[in-house]
């Protein structure tokens, strides 16, 4: 039991003068464009394509819901902590990013060409419209378990056919070297658990320390990504 | 409408439910705050405060306001909550952006050094300076950004916006009008997957915040792990056995002061305290061994899935 009461001498606080009025401390500048807004929902459709009617109502019952955790570290070392999530289905199509860090997203490959390239390249982002860039570009993430989801549609908010899809998560350790994790998940009636296996490109990026572990995924079946179930947690900080 | 999620004062923001130019003048509020209050900016008030102990001072408006609302709780607590210990978390190794902090290697906890008698901090109002005695650092971190929200919040309702949240890492306030849907609040388990549960907050305005000596924890030398919540009587991280504690009420800044109470402490004597402190609010207590206490007021639900995600 340590001794509660060696420190607690309470510093004498004095204040003179009068109390200033607060409130009207802070200049906003309302007419400021906000920022990006991240939400990972479906994106709009492009050049005025809508879903086929029977898509549609495969939409309205929804396949249920994909949970991919995974453990994020934070890496001490320039040209590293980008990392890219992302669903291709069972013939490696791309079919939707559902979280690339920022500074990659949103361009920085101009500058860091080593960065998150397999994503890029699997999901052409340098010529992804800009609202799936918006959806998918997030502020790096505190180191953590993480959860992100996917509602089982595409990159244009078209419901994907039961089915086996991969999931994967692409890191960048140190400048050029990378840790991949990929696994598979199948969507239909039944729920699932999966588990992704990771390597290191190359071999060698190992001994540049963890940045992604423990990468799983879940499918509930008929479940909704429905926002009225949990909107943020409260976690300490 | 969409959510937004940025980082502002060292943690994740979001803000949902709000148009773009109401999310546009609570991160100008935020940033603001962060510009006034970062212990890690050299610039800024709390820097300039803390590098010139032993002189006055010249601060800012805000600076003052949120000084003395410290001050009030530190008064009302018995000095539990205490915004002093900025030199105590420095000597911890916590003395820059937490992300630099936990990725450096395990840290020496040296014993704290001894208190000088009665330490005098001065405020002077009239010409807006503050005089630290030396030895002493403020560090106003959870508190203020639970202020600087809360601000943010009431400066929204007040031009009429009937809905809307402001979760920064996790502290948040959230509003909405009678017949709106409620707002779905998880509680996260420090150290299981599953969340302990789920608030539905009634209609107004609530606020909740939590503390955790999980998360922001970093490695010490020969074994075990420091983190940020310091008990005052000590001056070491403190180890009451509640690593985690998450408080409800109507003030976000008094819910960081009261979940920080209920960590240092413990899961017997916090809730206890929290009775007489402010017996309106309610609490969540997880205890080391991941055993959990409520109070009846927090009307826990049970999560429907293990986590969510922002309207």
């Amino acid at each position: 039991m340590p001794d509660r009461t060696h420190r607690l001498v309470l510093p004498l606080v004095v204040v003179t003068g009068v109390a200033a009025a607060t409130g009207a401390a802070y200049v906003v500048e309302r007419g400021e464009a906000p920022p990006a807004a991240v939400t990972a929902g479906p994106a709009p459709l492009r050049d005025g394509q809508a879903p086929e009617p029977d898509r549609q109502a495969v939409a309205a019952q929804g396949l249920g819901l994909v949970e991919i955790e995974y453990v994020l570290h934070r890496i001490p070392t320039h040209a590293s902590n980008q990392i890219a999530v992302w669903i291709e289905d069972e013939r490696g199509g791309y079919v939707r990013t559902l979280f690339a860090t920022s500074f990659t997203a949103n361009g920085g490959y101009a500058r860091r060409p080593m960065s998150l390239p397999l994503w890029r390249e699997t999901a052409r982002w340098e010529s992804a419209p800009e609202a799936e860039v918006e959806a998918a570009s997030r502020p790096a993430q505190e180191p953590g378990r993480h959860t992100l989801y996917w509602d089982g549609t595409d990159r244009r908010g078209v419901p994907v056919p039961p089915g086996s899809y991969t999931y994967r998560v692409e890191g960048n350790l140190y400048w050029e070297n990378r840790v991949l994790f990929t696994g598979t998940i199948v969507l239909g009636d039944t729920p699932r658990e999966s588990r992704a296996t990771a390597v290191h490109l190359p071999e060698s990026a190992r001994e540049h320390g963890v940045l992604v572990e423990d990468v799983t995924a879940r499918f509930s079946p008929g479940e909704r990504l429905d926002p009225a179930l949990v909107t943020t947690f409260t976690r300490g900080s | 409408m969409r959510a937004l999620r940025g980082r502002v004062m060292g943690t994740e923001l979001l803000l949902a439910g709000l148009g773009p130019g109401e999310q546009a003048a609570v991160l100008g509020r935020l940033r603001e705050v962060e510009r006034v209050f970062s212990r890690f900016r050299p610039g800024s008030d709390v820097s300039r405060a803390n590098a010139s102990a032993g002189a006055w001072v010249e601060v800012s408006e805000p600076f003052l306001a949120v000084l003395e609302e410290a001050c009030g709780h530190y008064a009302r607590t018995g000095g539990l909550f205490c915004p002093f210990l900025g030199a105590e978390l420095a000597r911890l190794g916590y003395d820059t952006d937490f992300g630099v902090v936990a990725a450096r290697g395990p840290v020496r906890e040296e014993p704290p050094p001894p208190v000088p008698e009665r330490p005098v901090i001065e405020v002077d109002r009239e010409r807006r300076r503050v005089r630290l005695p030396p030895g002493l650092a403020v560090d106003l971190g959870g508190f203020v950004k639970g202020w600087g929200v809360q601000r943010a919040a009431e400066a929204l309702r007040s031009d009429g916006v009937a809905r809307g949240l402001i979760d920064a890492g996790g502290d948040l306030v959230a509003w909405r009008a009678p017949g709106d849907p409620p707002w779905r609040i998880g509680v996260e388990h420090p150290l299981r997957p599953e969340p302990v549960g789920v608030l539905e907050p009634a209609a107004g305005l609530v606020a909740v915040a939590t503390s955790s000596t999980v998360r922001r924890s970093w490695a010490a030398e020969g074994g075990g792990r420091l983190h940020h919540i310091l008990d005052p009587r000590t001056g070491r991280p403190a180890r009451s056995g509640c690593v985690q504690a998450t408080v409800v009420g109507a003030d976000l800044a008094a819910a960081e002061v009261h979940a920080t109470c209920l960590v240092i402490l413990g899961m017997e004597e916090g809730p206890a305290w929290l009775a007489r402190a402010d017996p309106s609010a309610a609490w969540i207590c997880v205890g080391a061994e991941g055993e959990m206490r409520a109070s009846e007021g927090a009307a826990l639900r049970e999560a429907r899935t293990s986590k969510g995600r922002a309207s």
